[in-house]
């Protein structure tokens, strides 16, 4: 206020004076004797200066008000009155006022349209200013730092923001709410203004400050505001998929070192097995089935066999407990997993007969193959080491509820009384009846978990309904547009 | 005349073990410890068949495969400890004739190198063959009719081509994308699915259970073998 007040004095201090000035020429002039139409003319001159001095159109005209009277007072006869005797004053008069206000309006507009452009030229300077720094930074708390002081400087009151990310939610949840529901310029709240940071894909942040303090703002200051708010998320866009990209390299390069690591666990643990069960594949070749050598070398077989399904189990397991890590799934179908793991067991017991039942039509299921196959080969490993040879084993496979079904019965005791369910527990195993003469079971099985819930699917352990043995029943998920009846041949 | 086979293998017991093995059945055998070491004999021995292992202390099994095949087409089987389906099929799909992995038992190792001989040498012969038969399962190229015992049976045009396809490589593995290119055609992709349909209505008209085939066995992972007399 002070400030347009002291502006209002300049102003009229300049009109008053250049007046005068003016006034004191033109009776100088007269003194002297010379044409009116000179004073006429510096009386004009006397305008122009005070509108280049002035602001604003008003200034201007006045003092082509006040000139003319000027000149009617101080050189039209009667001197020293309002009054003139020759009627063609009047013409002059009137050019005179017009004159001068169509000079005093065009100048002022030169001057406007200066301002206009200076004004324009600093806010152009201010937003590149912006961009240039904003597009060097590359971290949160600097880009924070950064537009907080060119904020404040440009505006002169104090603007503040958040920046979300997993510590700040919680702050002005109810707003961040409201921009996430709805694509909204802004939001008022509580004698706050608050404005989105919007990025390509979601939210970014908040920046907010007095209601007040942005109804003083212009028009165009309104519109700097918000292309500096579109830089700013421009800016907090980048920083953030920068930042996501960082964490994506971080986590393939885990990726590798842990495949590798698998990769040589594997190879390392199966050469050797390797040379032990053809080594003692090949003592029995050359022995009778009936010498203790053979019977020997057939022990070694089998435990070198065992120890080549716990590798499998382990490399399983940690494929599937790396948590974060998707399993890759494919379209493939049941029947094809389930006999090619009953292909894998009958290399070593291919006494053992095996019943499987599928459906006439294909059932094509959504799972990594070999872990399936993986879990299969367990249960089936299980249920020989539970059964007596003589006994058969059935895989039934069928569709029911968009699910697929795998059933797996022996015809062996059953559970005896125990809980099923605790067999899937971390390394469980039945010690009371099997521990002497048979491996713990309970690392396979608590795998067969771990591989169907990756699969978000159930397993569960019960006794059979028509005859004594035990019976798991796994479900994996089915969607319904690959139903097998659209894709049949 | 016995056949020489070339034995790659970095790891002492597994090669003592593969030797042993070839000497009971009469196949005369080199070793290599390495894949330098491989490549060499490679070019100056003469050489029937490559047992080849992937993981070698200098170089990349696949490498060897890579090379081998610019300028030769004997007999490669891949002995592997490597768990990775890819790395199977990236060999099958490099030229490998079969692969096994550890641990493998002596009399899968003495199938696997009969078949891959049986091929070579069925593949270079000059008169073109018209009929084939595995077990009860025939098929007559010009009468373009498949036959389960000597009963004709009817397949689709596409089963029928799928069947062919696997007679003519009886006893190999062929991969899912092999196979894929073969009867869909190149440009077709890597959809598994309708291959996998494909094969489950074929398995319906020729296997008593399509669960436990007898003609065209599943290879999880890597694509499928048709079992070879």
């Amino acid at each position: 206020m002070k400030m347009k007040f002291k502006s209002y004095i300049h102003s009229l201090l300049i009109t008053v004076i250049l007046l005068v000035i003016a006034s004191c020429v033109g009776l100088f002039f007269q003194y002297l004797d010379w044409s009116e139409i000179t004073i006429v003319l510096i009386y004009i001159i006397s305008i122009l200066i005070i509108s280049l001095l002035t602001k604003g159109y008003i200034y201007g005209i006045i003092s082509s008000i006040i000139a003319t009277f000027l000149f009617n007072y101080f050189f039209t006869a009667p001197y020293y009155t309002l009054l003139f005797y020759d009627s063609r004053y009047f013409i002059t008069f009137i050019s005179m006022t017009l004159t001068s206000i169509i000079v005093s309006t065009l100048t002022s507009r030169i001057q406007l349209s200066q301002n206009q452009a200076y004004k324009n030229a600093q806010n152009m300077k201010m937003l590149y200013e912006l961009t240039n720094h904003l597009s060097k930074i590359t971290d949160k708390q600097r880009l924070y730092d950064e537009v907080y002081h060119i904020l404040n400087q440009y505006f002169h009151y104090p603007i503040d923001f958040i920046f979300l990310d997993y510590h700040n939610e919680h702050k002005h949840q109810d707003i961040i709410d409201c921009f996430r529901n709805e694509n909204q310029k802004y939001i008022i709240k509580d004698m706050y203004i608050f404005f989105p940071l919007y990025g390509v894909s979601r939210l970014l942040g908040i920046l907010f400050f007095k209601d007040d303090n942005f109804q003083h703002m212009d028009e165009t200051q309104k519109h700097i505001f918000y292309l500096m708010i579109d830089n700013i998320s421009l800016a907090l866009d980048r920083i953030y998929s920068i930042e996501e990209q960082l964490k994506l390299n971080e986590a393939s390069i885990k990726e590798h070192y842990r495949s590798n690591l698998l990769r040589s666990i594997s190879h390392d643990l199966r050469t050797p097995l390797s040379g032990i069960m053809g080594t003692s594949e090949m003592i029995m070749g050359i022995n009778q089935p009936t010498s203790s050598s053979y019977h020997l070398a057939q022990d070694i077989y089998q435990e070198a066999d065992w120890l080549y399904l716990m590798v499998q189990n382990i490399l399983s397991l940690t494929k599937v407990q790396e948590g974060k890590l998707v399993i890759h799934k494919e379209y493939e179908a049941i029947e094809e997993v389930i006999g090619s793991a009953i292909s894998h067991v009958q290399k070593n017991m291919s006494e053992r007969q095996i019943e499987v039942h599928v459906p006439d039509e294909v059932m094509m299921v959504a799972m990594d193959a070999q872990l399936i196959q993986q879990v299969i080969i367990n249960l089936l490993d299980n249920a020989f080491k539970h059964t007596s040879n003589n006994e058969k084993i059935v895989i039934n496979a069928y569709k029911q509820d968009h699910q697929c079904y795998l059933v797996v019965e022996d015809y062996g005791d059953g559970f005896l009384g125990e809980d099923p369910q605790k067999l899937f527990g971390m390394f469980y195993t039945q010690h009371q009846s099997y521990s002497d003469s048979f491996k713990g079971v309970g690392l396979g099985l608590t795998i067969c978990k771990a591989i169907i819930e990756a699969h978000q699917g159930t397993i569960e352990a019960k006794e059979c309904l028509n005859h004594q043995g035990a019976q798991f029943i796994i479900t994996l998920p089915m969607e319904d547009e690959y139903e097998s009846n659209n894709i049949s041949c | 005349m016995n056949q020489t086979i070339l034995v790659v293998e970095d790891d002492v017991q597994i090669r003592k073990f593969i030797c042993y093995c070839l000497e009971n059945n009469n196949y005369q055998y080199i070793t290599a410890s390495n894949g330098q070491d491989a490549l060499r004999k490679i070019f100056y021995e003469n050489i029937d068949l490559i047992l080849l292992d992937l993981g070698l202390p200098d170089m990349d099994g696949v490498d060897i495969i890579q090379r081998l095949r610019e300028f030769s087409e004997i007999p490669i089987i891949v002995v592997s400890a490597r768990d990775k389906d890819k790395d199977k099929a990236d060999a099958l799909e490099l030229g490998a004739d079969d692969y096994l992995t550890k641990p493998f038992s002596a009399t899968e190792l003495v199938a696997r190198i009969k078949v891959a001989f049986r091929h070579f040498y069925r593949y270079n012969q000059v008169q073109i063959q018209t009929y084939y038969k595995v077990k009860d399962l025939s098929i007559d190229l010009d009468k373009r009719q498949v036959y389960l015992n000597d009963q004709p049976i009817h397949v689709t045009p596409l089963e029928y081509q799928l069947l062919v396809l696997f007679f003519k490589n009886a006893g190999k593995v062929l991969t899912t994308d092999m196979i894929i290119e073969e009867i869909y055609g190149k440009g077709y992709g890597h959809d598994t699915q309708a291959l996998r349909a494909l094969m489950a209505g074929l398995r319906r008209k020729i296997e008593k259970n399509p669960a436990t085939p007898q003609y065209i066995l599943t290879e999880i992972g890597v694509g499928y073998r048709m079992v070879d007399e």
